[in-house]
C-alpha cells in the first residue's frame, strides 16, 4: 500500500463510520483483524459487535477528522466524535444525552484492508457528559 | 537522520527520561516554551508539564510507559503506549491504596526544532480511578 492509497481508505473509514452502515466493514476489515488492548487482543469479530453496538447506542453519532498522520501501511487519526446517547453503552441504559470527545484510532493496512490497530476514546469526558460521573 | 526519526527520538527520550526516569530536570530540553496540551485543563510551557506530572508520579511513584507503537509524518509524532502504576502516594487528599493500574495512553504531538510544542493525548483515566480504587462519585 503507497501512502496515498493509505490516506484514502483512512478518509473512507471515516465517510463508513458516519454513514452508520456497518455492514460494510467486511469489506475494509480483515476477518484476521487484531484489536490491541492492555487486557490482551480482541478479534475481528469483536470489533464488528463493538462498531454495530456503537450505531445503536448514538444513532445519529458522527467523526469529523481533526488529524491524519501517515508511515508507509500505517496511519493515526484523531477525531472529534459526536452523538446522542439512545442506546445502553458500557453498561449505561439510554440517557438521550449528547456527547462530544476525542477518538484515536491508528490502523495497519495491507491489501486495502485493516489488518492490526489500536483505538482509544476518552471514556471519562464521555462518561462524565452522560452524567455517570460528575465532573470533579 | 530525517526529520521524522529524529523527531520519534526526541520523543522517546521525553518517556524514557522524563516519564520513567522521573528527570524532570531535562523537561526544558524537551518542551517548548509556547508548548500547549489541549484538553481540560490546558497544560501551558515545561512548568506546566512539570506542575501536571508532579502529582502522577507522587501518587504512583513507579510510574511507567512502555512505547507499543511509534510512527511520524511531517511534524507530527504518533505514540502508543501501555502504562503501568501503583498507588502508593497520595492522590492529593486520597490516600493510597497500594493497587496497581495498567491500561493504554495514546498521543499526537506537533514538534518544531526538535521539540514538542502542540499535543493532543488520551489517557485511560477512567480505568485508573477504577483500578487504583480512587472514589468516583457517582451521580
Amino acid at each position: 500500500m503507497s501512502t496515498e492509497q493509505t490516506k484514502k481508505l483512512a478518509h473512507r473509514l471515516v465517510e463508513i463510520f458516519n454513514s452508520r452502515d456497518m455492514a460494510v466493514i467486511p469489506q475494509y476489515f480483515s476477518s484476521e483483524f487484531i484489536g490491541h488492548r492492555a487486557d490482551g487482543d480482541t478479534t475481528y469479530k469483536d470489533f464488528e459487535q463493538g462498531a454495530k453496538e456503537l450505531v445503536k447506542a448514538f444513532p445519529d453519532m458522527r467523526f469529523d477528522l481533526d488529524d491524519l498522520i501517515i508511515e508507509g501501511d500505517k496511519f493515526m487519526a484523531r477525531s472529534t466524535m459526536t452523538g446522542t446517547h439512545k442506546g445502553k453503552f458500557m453498561g449505561i441504559p439510554a440517557t438521550g444525552k449528547k456527547v462530544i470527545f476525542w477518538w484515536i484510532t491508528i490502523r495497519r493496512v495491507a491489501d486495502g484492508k485493516c489488518v492490526e490497530g489500536w483505538d482509544l476514546f476518552d471514556s471519562l469526558t464521555m462518561m462524565q457528559q452522560l452524567g455517570a460521573i460528575p465532573k470533579r | 537522520m530525517s526529520k521524522e526519526e529524529n523527531n520519534k527520538k526526541a520523543i522517546r527520550r521525553f518517556y524514557e527520561e522524563v516519564t520513567n526516569k522521573k528527570n524532570m530536570s531535562l523537561i526544558p530540553e524537551l518542551i517548548a516554551p509556547n508548548y500547549v496540551a489541549h484538553g481540560t485543563p490546558e497544560v501551558k510551557g515545561p512548568e506546566g508539564v512539570k506542575n501536571y506530572l508532579t502529582p502522577v508520579f507522587t501518587a504512583f511513584p513507579d510510574w511507567h510507559e512502555k512505547i507499543d507503537y511509534m510512527f511520524a509524518e511531517g511534524d507530527m509524532v504518533a505514540t502508543f503506549t501501555t502504562f503501568t502504576g501503583t498507588f502508593t502516594g497520595k492522590w492529593g487528599d486520597i490516600a493510597p491504596t497500594g493497587k496497581k493500574v495498567t491500561s493504554q495512553s495514546v498521543s499526537l504531538c506537533r514538534m518544531e526544532g526538535g521539540k514538542q510544542v502542540e499535543m493532543w493525548a488520551i489517557m485511560d483515566s477512567l480505568t485508573i480511578y477504577r483500578q487504583a480504587g480512587i472514589p468516583i462519585p457517582q451521580q
